[in-house]
This record gives C-alpha cells, structure tokens and sequence, in this order.
C-alpha cells in the first residue's frame, strides 16, 4: 500500500488566506429555491479571518525559521576580520561548477557564489579554455557592476588546479571536477591550507576515501561534500531522518536505497585516438586515470558505472537516517541484481525501490520500521499511516544538524571552524556504502565489512578492489 | 560500455577462445567472474602470464593487468615485474601489484625502483607508500636527495604512508625551513608520521615532531595542522594549550583551537570554554559557541544563560539558540522574553530555541510562566506551546480559558485552537454557545475554526457532530458564531445544516449559512452553488456564487473532482455570467484545467471585447497543457489570441507559446511500447545489438502496450519509458507507431533518445545509435521514404540508468511542417501492409 501523499499540502492559514473573505450580501439567494432579503451584513468574518491570517503567519513563520546564521567572520591565519571576504576558487566551471558559481540548480542561491556579499572570487579553472575564460570573463564582469569599476578584474584564470592551491590569499576551493578527480584534488587541497566543497562521489574508492578524509583531518580544514540534501530541499531529508530516528516508524528494520551500488571503471586503453581539440587539456583532464588517447568524451562521468554519481546522495540519506555516519555496512550481497547491505544495527538497506513506491527516487530513500514506513525524495515526504509525518517533531525527539542552506552552511563553519554538516567523516562513510556496493555487484557473491577496521574478513579478491593504482604524478 | 557482472552462465569462462575472452575483460574490473575466485582461476592466470609474456598488444596486455588486479596470484609476479619499466604498462602492472598482499608483489616493486626513472619510478615510489611496505624505507631515504625533485617529492610523501618514528627520523634531517613541492612533501610526510604515531599512542614522539613542525613551519596551514596535532597528544595539557590558542592573538592555533572544540575529550574543557567565553572577542564568542553547542554538553547551559543578557547583539542569537539545544526547563522563561525581541534574529533564535528545549519539565515551566507575563510574551508561549505540540498543556489551558484576566482567556483560546484535538471539540463549541459576552464568543470561535483546520490539515476524520449540534443552539449569536466554520469541513451532516439554515426566518442567519457555502471546500455543495448562480436574480449574490463554484472547481483534489467536471461546471457558469468580472473569475478558474476541452470552452471568450485579455490568458495556459496530437487545436487558438492581444508582456507570452508549439509541433504521442527487455551478462551497451522479439517480423506473443502521451506537462512531445515501465536499469523497450502518407513523400525522421536508439521504418533499419546521452529533441536527423498510405515505424530504446525517454517527428528535408502526414498506434500491422 502507498502512504498518502502529502506534497505541500496548504496548512489551515494557507487555505485560509487563499480564500478572502465574502463581500456584505444585500439580496440573497435562498436555499429553498427561493430568494430572500437579508437585513445586515455580518461584520465577524473579516476580524476572524484577520486574527487566523496573524495566528497562521505566526506559526508558519516559526515553523519555517531559517537557519540562523552568524555575521561576524574569522580571517585568514586566525586574524579575526568580520570584513573580510572568504575568497575562493573554483576548480571546473562546466555545468556543476558554474551552477555553484553563478546559481543553478546547485547553489539554491541566487547568483550563487559570485552573488554572495561574503564571497569573493579569485581563481576559476578548467581543463577548457573557453570554459575558464567565460567563466572568468562573467566573474569580473559581476564585479566590475557591483563596484561599479570596468577595470577591476579580481578574477583570474587557470589550466592547472595546482596554481590555484599554490595562492596563498585564496581561502576555499569548490571542486566541480570530473568524478575521478574529487579525493585526489579535495586532499591536495587539504595539504595546501584550502578550505573546500566537493562534488560528489567524495572518492571513487574506499581507499581514497580514506586518505582524503586522513588529509582533511591532518591539516585541520572544514570540508563539505556537495550531497545538499541535508540542508536543501525545504528539511524533506532532515525531518525524514529525524522522524525515523525519533522512532515514528517504530524500530528501523529496513531501507530502500532506490540506487544501488556504483564504482569506476577505465576505457579499454590503447585504441586509436582523435586529435585533442585546441583549448582542451586531455592530460589535466585524466589525471589520476590511465592515460589513453583522446576519444572525443570528456563528460564529468565517462568513467562512472552503476550509481556512482547520484548513488552518494540516496546513501548519504541512508546512513543519516540509520545514525550510522560514523559507521557501515558488516555484510553486503546481491539480491535481484541490485546491491544490498546489513547494519551491525541489523537494519537492512536494499539498492532498490520500495515496491510500489515512486517517492523515493529522485535522491530519496524509503524506511521501513516495525509501525509504518517514511519515504522521501526531493520533491515529496509521504508516510504510511500519514499521520507519521504529519505531526511536528516534538522537543524530545531527536533534532539532527540543522542547515537550510548548503553553502551557506559551508561558508558558515569556514569563518566558525566548526563541523559542516556533511563534513569529511560523513562524506567517506557515505561513499564507501555506495562504494561497496559497487564492489558487491562485481564479485556476485555474499562479502563480510568490519567498518571499523574497514576491511573485507573474508574475501581477498573484494579487498583489492577497495583501491586503484593512480597515474603518476597523482595521490592524495 | 561495460557493466556490473551478472551471474555467469553454465559454460566456463576459461573455454572461451582468447580473443573473446580478453574482449569481455578489456575493462578494468568490470568481468564476469566466478567465484570463489582463486579456485577457478588456476588456468586463467597462466593464460593471463601468457598474454603478459606473448607478443600481444599493449590492450590486451593491459586488460590482462586488470584482471591479475583480482585473481593474481604469486605465479604472476614475474611477468607483472616485467612491465613495470615499460612506460606504456607500468601502470597497468601497478594495477596488479599495488592491490596485492604479497611480499613478492612489494619486492617486484622494489626491485623496480632503481631500474626506472621519471613517472615510472613515482609510480612505483607511490604503490609502495599505498602499500605501506616497511622495506622501502631505506631505498626511498637515498631518493630523497634524488635530482628529480618530483622523484624526491614523492619519495617523502611515500615515506610519510609507511610512517613510525624510522620513517620520521629519516624525513627530519630534509625538514630544514623551506618552501616548494619537495618541502611541502617533507613536511606533509612528517605530519603523516607524527598523524600515525599519535593514533598508536606514541605521544612523546608524536609531540616532538608536532612541536618541531609547529616551531619551524612558516606556512599558516602547516602550523595549524601542527597545534592541532600537539593538543591532541598533550593530554591534559592540551586543553591548555587550546585556551591560551583561544586567548591568544590571531594565529593558526587558534583556528585549530575552534575546530577541537566540538570533539576535545580532555575532562573540563566545558567548563574552561564556559569561563573563557566572556573574555573573547565577539566573533570568536561565536565560533567557540556554535563549538559548544557542537560538543552537546549541557553543562555549558547555565553559562551560556548567563552570558545571553550581556552578549554582543552579533553573538547573542547564537547563544539563544544554543540554549534550545543545551538548556532546560529554567531556561524557558529567559527564552520567552527573547521571543518578544525587536531585533529579528534574536526573536528567530529565541523561537527555534523554545521549540527545541527538551530537558525538564519545560511544558510545565511555559504554563506556569503564562498568567503572569505580558500579553506579548503570552502569544509567544502560547506559540510555543502549540509548536511543541504538548498536549498534556490543554486542560490547563481550558481552565486558563475561563480566567478573570481577558488577556489570559485570550492567549488561553488560541493556545487551545492550536492544540486542541478531538475530544475537546465539543469543551469549545459549549464555550461558542455558552460564552458570556461577543469577545468571549468571538475568541472561542476563533480557537474552534482553527482547531478544526488543524484536524483536517492532519488528515483525521474530523467529527462535525458537536459543530452540528452547536448549530442546533437557540442562541442567533452562538449560531453567526458557528455557521462560518461549516465552510472548514466537508461533512453530509453540515451540508444539511447549512440548506436548512437557508430555509431560517432569521435573515441573518440565512445570509451567514450562504456565505459559508459560498466559501465551503465541500463539493458536495457546488451543485447548490452552480443552481443558484442560475436562479438568483441579486447580482452580489449571483458573484458570490460564482466566486464558490469556481473556487470550488480549482482547490479541489482531481479524485474529488475530474477535468471533465470541471470544465462542464465551468461552462455552465460561463452561461450564467452577467458581469465582465464574473466571466474574468471563471476564465481564470479555466485557465487551470488542463485539456483540450477547456481550451475549446475557453476559446470563445476571444471574441468577447470584455474580457479578451483573460481569455487570451486562459488559452496560454490551457495550450501549454495540451500532448502533441493536439498541438495543432491550440495553435489555432493562440494565433486567434495573439490576433487580438494588445502590445505588452502578454502578445509576448503568446508568441512565446506559438513558437514553443512550432518548434515541437508534430512530435508522434501515438505509441505502443513493449518491454523492458534483458539478458543475463548483458548491460544495455551490449543490449543493443541483442534482437528480442518486437524486432523479428513473424514474432508473436510481444505484449504491446498504450504508451501514455503528456506525462510531462513541460515536455508533453516526450515519451517517458520510466513512467511507462517503471524504473529500469540495464534493459532495452520497443515502441511502435503507424504513420499514414497521403503520397509518397521524402522526409525527415527527427529523434532525440536517452540513451540509445535504433529505428526501423517499413522494417527496414534507417537508424542506429549506441549511445550514453540524455534526450536532446532532434539530436538524430534522418533522411527517409514514406510511401502513400501507412507506414510502420519501430523504434528500439536502450537505458543504462536514470531517465529513459525518447521522441520522434517528421519533418520535410529542411526541417519544416509535413503537411499529410499522421499517426495511429490501432493500425494492426496487417492493416498497415
């Protein structure tokens, strides 16, 4: 059975104020098919409405507080300089970065990073030159009209990422790479002193997961994996989560991820090439992947197989709602072609939809407890029965990080030091649930996860699929 | 594109002839595998050595490499070393060798180290950090003074992986103070080592080479990652170490000071934080804050309380906010007066904080804290309350209710309209009926609308029944009280009350009982609505009514309530309409029904002078609605529209909208699909080159299905196989239509597919595309022959994941209008021949 669905569906004081209020009736009509004069209007309706209209505002008010977020800003090496800008770099402006930079479906900012007071940008790079350049030419354009100079350009452009970690006035990078490239970059970033926000999948192995989280913790910097669901998307993630882990749904037993495991894969090398176009930098662009000639595809995920893009954002939902950030799985296998895995909690998490279930799909997840179950997804927070989750999170129940924005969260904890909320600890975890999966899926066969030690117990075949050698010069 | 593995078939893998086989293990890992693997994989390594040691290309041998990664096992160690000097193959060797956990795996790598130079030898120098092999120490420490820096970079990054206080004696002697990458390495290294030494509790060393890093370094981040490093190791010392960092002037401790904050274990950081707050400056106060409430020690609660009345007005939100999470039922009343703040953030902070104290008896300590605080702080507690959701606050309220002090009854009613349930819906209708004076009355009608509202908003069968009963009372006041709130419920109960109130003597109750039925979101009330827009001859009253009805037909769920009602009702009232303005409200009520019947019911009104622009406006939106096959009916309108539109925004949207239609006029939405279909072993790549069924002429049993136009209001021209076969991976669908030629006729096939795509017309291929891509319309543009009558056209889908999808249109050589061109998916194929 469905849950009834709840999409934003109009509270009382919305109804009510949707409606108005009737204008003064001289000459009525008469239900009993006949008319009738009335005497006097009915003077209550308005101050009713009125007084509905202030208590709902009241309410809805509250109850959409957004995160409260703190004015006063730490500079760079400690100085504290509440005027001073976070000054940032932005590493790859293809369609993910230059949403992040300039607003998009990303940012949940208008104007994104660029249109942020507290922001300025220095630095964007692209192995494409026409993508840097434009990117650069729209940064400094902004500018100049917001400070009214023509000739200020703060900006500049770059080829390679290294330069731009190699400036020691840029506080914070946004990673927007191809995916292969993520942990690498996110832990040089770290070695050089840089904030960041990464794309997601934070690793394209559970090994580099490792290190990079390793590197962000040694060198002290503030990290935040771009799975915005957290934050995003009007609370639907954080309130399912906080609904599941206050036990709405009684005792957690299971979780339909909707995607399943994902993991990278390199072409069949050594095929013939095609000239690389001009303004394009193809050994940039494979970086740590074997070098192979040029073949004319360059998205951001040629080398991703299975979920590895979105898969990160379903399990990031998963392991907040199973309160199992710090952890993963213990047991992994396949069942119906999709990867699934078992918490030491004895919670069950499917790589597949809830049968019958379409909320859930996009970035969501489905829980399955002892009294009912809560489904999510981007668009929608339903719940069987419906009741679930329509009651407001009492105060005794279990409030996670709240954040309403996710860049705003980041810039947040870059001033405060403090922990974002998909900070680097949560980031690997998530992607190596993902990414586990993915190594499930190739083997066919049950495997054992200690996720404290993080290693396989009792497959060593799965072990060495838990790292790829990287091209060098690269590591994290 | 190769894909996850499936379950293998019966056949050994191994009795595939090599080319086959090292075509199905080209990619890195992606192979079908059996398992256990080592056990059946005897032969295949040595095949693999063979491959290795052959004269084969670099492909194969590097697919070989892939494989060996998995199933290598000390056998293959020779013929993986061998390639490790072969810049072409070290990597692929590196593969293999840097996975494994073998001794002879590392001293292939060792071996290797000195016979290489440049990439090859960094390789080898970074699968032996990844390896963390204790042998390498000594080789790496002489390549530190290597005259590749980049050789010598990598060696110290290496030597930082292995770790322990050998690997750190060795880079302390290259850690002079300095800058580049060979220095950055060194002293990244160094951190590694002294990371590792401090997890496996050799402080003293792992404080010594902190302390040096931290002495030394002039770089900001290294410093930092080095004080970070000494507090961790200084036990409780380090605690002191953060304060004094926190104290102290600007500097990269303190950043790694605040970052400790919320996970620093040593006991009687709390309290030492608590006591340092107020001797900081305001924007470290509200890093070290947030840092205090990350920690979720409540102890920090009474300091934090203390220190909100004195806190710089930047800080102070913070700490309200933090008291929400850390506080306690004391805490409440301090919050309360915060809420009533003039400075907004601070009254947020205060809100969101009464809304998330949960330690103590804090329901208890805002009811007690109410009759004795101003009527502002009242409206905030009364909130409060209601948000908390804590029921067990309403029978004081209800005794609240009935106090001496107006401003206690009042915030005591409306605290009741938002906690109110069930059972206390008749205490409030007694209230309404009983009340002692029209303010009284008023407050308590006011709590039972809201209560009701909340009810039904909650999706709980609402009981109309003491609403109902109130209605019955002898009291004319009581009942003008109550009879608005009947338009809050769909109840049979209150719509016979509501026609029997119509029938009152009384014409002020008649005139209350129409207005809530002009306002009900009861449908079962729209035919009342719609037969009095007919019959009434009062014009306020006729636009009441219409007013009702449209409302009605526009806020009602479509289970309650189809298009196709809609739009008669809608109609209808258009007949009845008198007024420019009547007839505005029900084009807009149009407006929102999707359909070509509402375009058809709309259209009209174009030639009404009056209301033009409405209808105009309706037809844009309708038209927008409307699938492919229909596209031509709303162009039709749009044009009429524009033809009468003045100059402005509106002529514009229009023109818009004839474009958008043009553009993607003449998409085919008459489909059948079949499918999806799958094959052990095979990804959707591999799919597409599999014939199943609905490709072979004479199959029978193919389950063809009506693919439903339109799923996508935005894009009504794409057919989404998602929504018609459910979310698939790895799978392949089929999708037929009959296209009708009244000539021969050259032509233009245009698709656009995710992903894939192959077309057949007639049964004969014109089309094929393997591809990995999203649905760009018009992407593929093939030149094709309808001949005169009907046409088969097939098109095969495959679909690797996410969105599936695809559309097709013909279109003349150049891209424009066929003209006689049409499509019909109940054309048998019999017919169609």
């Amino acid at each position: 059975m469905s849950p009834s669905r709840v999409r934003h569906r109009p509270g009382p004081a919305t109804s009510l104020s949707s409606r108005g209020a009737a204008k003064p009736v001289t000459y009525l009509f008469n239900g009993a098919r006949t008319e009738a004069k009335v005497r006097a209007p009915v003077p209550t309706a308005l101050s009713r409405r009125a007084f509905l209209r202030r208590t709902g505002l009241a309410l809805g008010a509250a109850a959409a507080l957004p995160e409260f977020v703190p004015a006063s800003a730490l500079g760079r090496g400690g100085a504290i300089a509440p005027s001073d800008r976070i000054t940032m770099g932005f590493i790859g402006v293809g369609t993910q970065g230059s949403g992040h930079l300039f607003g998009g479906a990303w940012t949940y900012v208008v104007g994104g990073y660029a249109g942020r007071r507290e922001v300025q940008v220095l630095a964007v790079c692209d192995v494409w030159k026409d993508r840097r350049d434009r990117a650069c030419q729209r940064v400094n354009a902004h500018y100049a009209d917001v400070f009214g100079e023509g000739n200020f350009s703060p900006c500049k452009a770059y080829d390679d990422f290294r330069q731009v970690l190699d400036r020691p006035d840029i506080d914070a990078v946004l990673i927007a790479t191809p995916a292969h490239w993520h942990a690498t970059m996110a832990g040089m970033a770290a070695a050089a002193g840089k904030d960041m926000y990464c794309e997601k999948p934070s690793a394209v192995t559970v090994r580099e997961g490792q290190e990079m989280l390793a590197a962000v913790r040694r060198y002290g910097r503030v990290y935040q994996a771009g799975t915005q669901q957290r934050s995003e998307y009007d609370g639907k993630f954080r309130r399912a989560c906080e609904f599941v882990r206050s036990g709405r749904i009684g005792k957690l037993q299971s979780i339909y991820a909707y995607r399943d495991g994902g993991a990278i894969f390199w072409p069949r090398r050594f095929q013939p090439g095609k000239p690389v176009p001009p303004g394009f930098d193809w050994d940039l662009y494979l970086g740590p992947a074997p070098w192979f000639p040029y073949d004319g595809i360059t998205g951001p995920h040629r080398f991703d197989i299975g979920e590895l893009n979105w898969g990160q954002h379903h399990y990031d939902i998963v392991q907040w709602a199973a309160d199992a950030d710090h952890t993963g799985p213990v047991e992994l296998w396949v069942e119906e072609g999709r990867s699934c895995y078992k918490y030491a909690s004895g919670v069950v998490v499917y790589g597949k939809p809830y049968p019958g279930e379409p909320v859930g799909a996009d970035g969501g997840a489905c829980f399955v407890g002892t009294h009912g179950r809560i489904a999510v997804d981007r668009d929608a927070l339903v719940s069987d029965p419906p009741d679930i989750v329509r009651e407001p999170l009492r105060p005794e129940e279990v409030h996670l990080y709240y954040s309403t924005s996710h860049s705003g969260n980041f810039l947040e904890c870059v001033r405060t030091r403090n922990k974002t909320i998909c900070d680097a600890d949560i980031a690997q975890r998530a992607a190596s649930a993902l990414l586990l999966g993915g190594i499930v899926k190739q083997l066919q066969r049950p495997l054992k996860w200690d996720p404290q030690t993080e290693r396989f117990t009792n497959d060593d075949e799965a072990e060495r699929l838990l790292s790829i050698a990287k091209r060098p010069p690269w590591s994290v | 594109m190769l894909s996850f593995a499936h379950h293998s078939p019966a056949r050994s893998i191994c009795e595939l002839p090599m080319k086959i086989w090292l075509g199905l293990f080209c990619a890195f890992c992606f192979v079908i595998s059996s398992s256990p693997a080592y056990a059946a994989s005897a032969n295949e390594e040595a095949r693999l050595i063979r491959v290795l040691q052959s004269d084969a290309g670099p492909a194969d041998k590097d697919a070989a490499c892939s494989r060996l990664k998995r199933i290598g096992t000390q056998r293959c160690v020779p013929a993986l070393a061998a390639l490790l000097t072969d810049p072409q193959l070290s990597h692929s060797a590196r593969y293999a060798l840097e996975s494994m956990d073998l001794d002879q795996a590392s001293t292939a790598l060792l071996q290797a180290l000195f016979t290489t130079k440049g990439l090859e030898r960094i390789g080898i120098i970074d699968s032996l950090g990844a390896k963390r092999e204790p042998r390498a120490l000594r080789p790496l420490a002489t390549l530190l003074d290597d005259e590749d820096p980049a050789e010598a970079a990598a060696a110290a990054r290496a030597l930082g992986q292995i770790g322990g206080e050998a690997a750190a004696k060795i880079l302390l002697p290259h850690a002079a103070p300095g800058s580049g990458p060979l220095h950055r390495a060194t002293i990244d290294g160094l951190l590694r080592c002294a990371n590792g030494l401090l997890a496996t509790r050799n402080n003293s060393q792992a404080r010594e080479l902190f302390q040096t890093i931290y002495d030394e370094e002039g770089a900001d981040s290294t410093r930092l990652a080095a004080y970070r490093g000494l507090m961790l190791v200084s036990g409780a010392h380090g605690l002191d170490l953060m304060l004094d960092a926190l104290a102290g002037p600007p500097a990269p401790a303190q950043l790694a000071a605040l970052q400790l904050v919320p996970n620093f274990s040593v006991g009687g950081t709390t309290a030492a934080l608590c006591e340092l707050l107020p001797r900081l400056a305001p924007p470290l106060q509200l890093a070290l804050v947030n840092g205090l409430v990350q920690r979720g020690d409540a102890s920090a609660a009474p300091a934090l309380a203390r220190f909100a009345s004195t806190a710089a007005p930047s800080v102070r939100p913070a700490v309200l906010l933090g008291l929400g999470t850390l506080g306690n039922a004391a805490t409440a009343p301090e919050l309360c007066e915060f809420a009533t703040s003039v400075v907004p953030e601070e009254q947020r902070a205060a809100r969101r904080a009464l809304l998330l104290l949960h330690r103590g008896h804090v329901t208890q300590a805002l009811l007690d804290y109410l009759p004795v605080v101003l009527p502002a702080v009242q409206t905030e507690i009364v909130t409060a309350l209601a948000e908390r959701s804590d029921r067990r606050a309403v029978p004081r309220l209800i005794t609240l209710a009935s106090d001496k002090a107006p401003n206690v009854r009042a915030a005591a009613f409306r605290g009741l309209g938002l906690l109110a349930d069930q059972p206390q819906l008749e205490t409030l209708v007694a209230f309404v009926v009983h009340a002692s004076d029209s303010t009284n009355r008023q407050w308590a009608a006011d709590a039972l609308e809201v209560a009701y509202q909340h009810l039904v908003a909650r999706g709980e069968q609402v009981d109309a029944r003491p609403l109902s009963a109130g209605l019955a009372a002898r009291s004319t006041d009581a009942r003008l009280a109550l009879l608005p709130i009947c338009s809050e419920l769909v109840s049979p109960v209150l719509r016979v009350a509501l026609r029997r109130a119509l029938e009152d003597s009384n014409p002020r109750i008649v005139d209350a009982a129409f207005r809530a039925m002009c306002n009900s979101i009861d449908t079962g009330l729209l035919d009342d609505l719609v037969y009095a827009a007919h019959v009434t001859t009062n014009q306020t009253a006729h636009g009441l009514a219409i007013a009702g009805a449209v409302r009605m037909t526009g806020e009602t769920e479509p289970e309650r309530l189809n298009d196709q009602r809609r739009v008669a009702v809608l109609s209808d009232l258009l007949q009845t309409a008198k007024t420019p303005e009547e007839k505005r409200r029900i084009l807009s009520g149009l407006a929102e029904v999707p359909g070509v019947d509402a375009l058809r019911a709309a259209a009209p009104a174009l030639d009404d002078g009056q209301v033009q622009p409405e209808a105009a406006e309706a037809v844009l939106r309708i038209a927008a609605t409307l699938p492919g096959a229909q596209a031509q009916e709303g162009l039709m309108a749009l044009n009429k529209a524009l033809a009468g539109a003045h100059q402005g925004p509106l002529q514009q949207e229009l023109r818009k909208a004839i474009n958008q239609i043009e553009a993607t006029a003449d998409y085919i939405t008459e489909w059948q699909v079949a499918g999806p279909y799958r094959q052990p072993g095979q990804n959707y790549h591999a799919l597409f080159d599999v014939v199943f069924p609905p490709e072979l002429t004479d199959a029978k049993g193919v389950e063809w299905k009506y693919l439903r136009p339109g799923t996508d209001p935005k894009r009504p021209w794409v057919m989404d196989l998602q929504k018609a076969l459910g979310e698939q991976q790895q799978c392949v669908a089929y999708a037929r239509t009959w296209v009708q030629a009244d000539k021969d006729t050259t032509a233009q096939l245009e698709l656009g597919s995710d992903d894939g795509v192959r077309a057949w017309l007639n049964d004969k291929q014109v089309f094929a595309l393997n591809a990995t891509r999203a649905l760009t319309p018009g992407s593929d543009k093939v030149p094709v022959s309808l001949h005169s009558g009907w046409n088969s056209l097939l098109l095969k889908i495959t679909q690797n994941n996410q969105g599936w999808e695809f559309c097709a249109r013909f279109r003349t050589i150049d891209g424009s209008h066929l003209e006689g061109v049409k499509c019909d998916t109940s054309r048998t194929e019999a017919a169609a021949n």
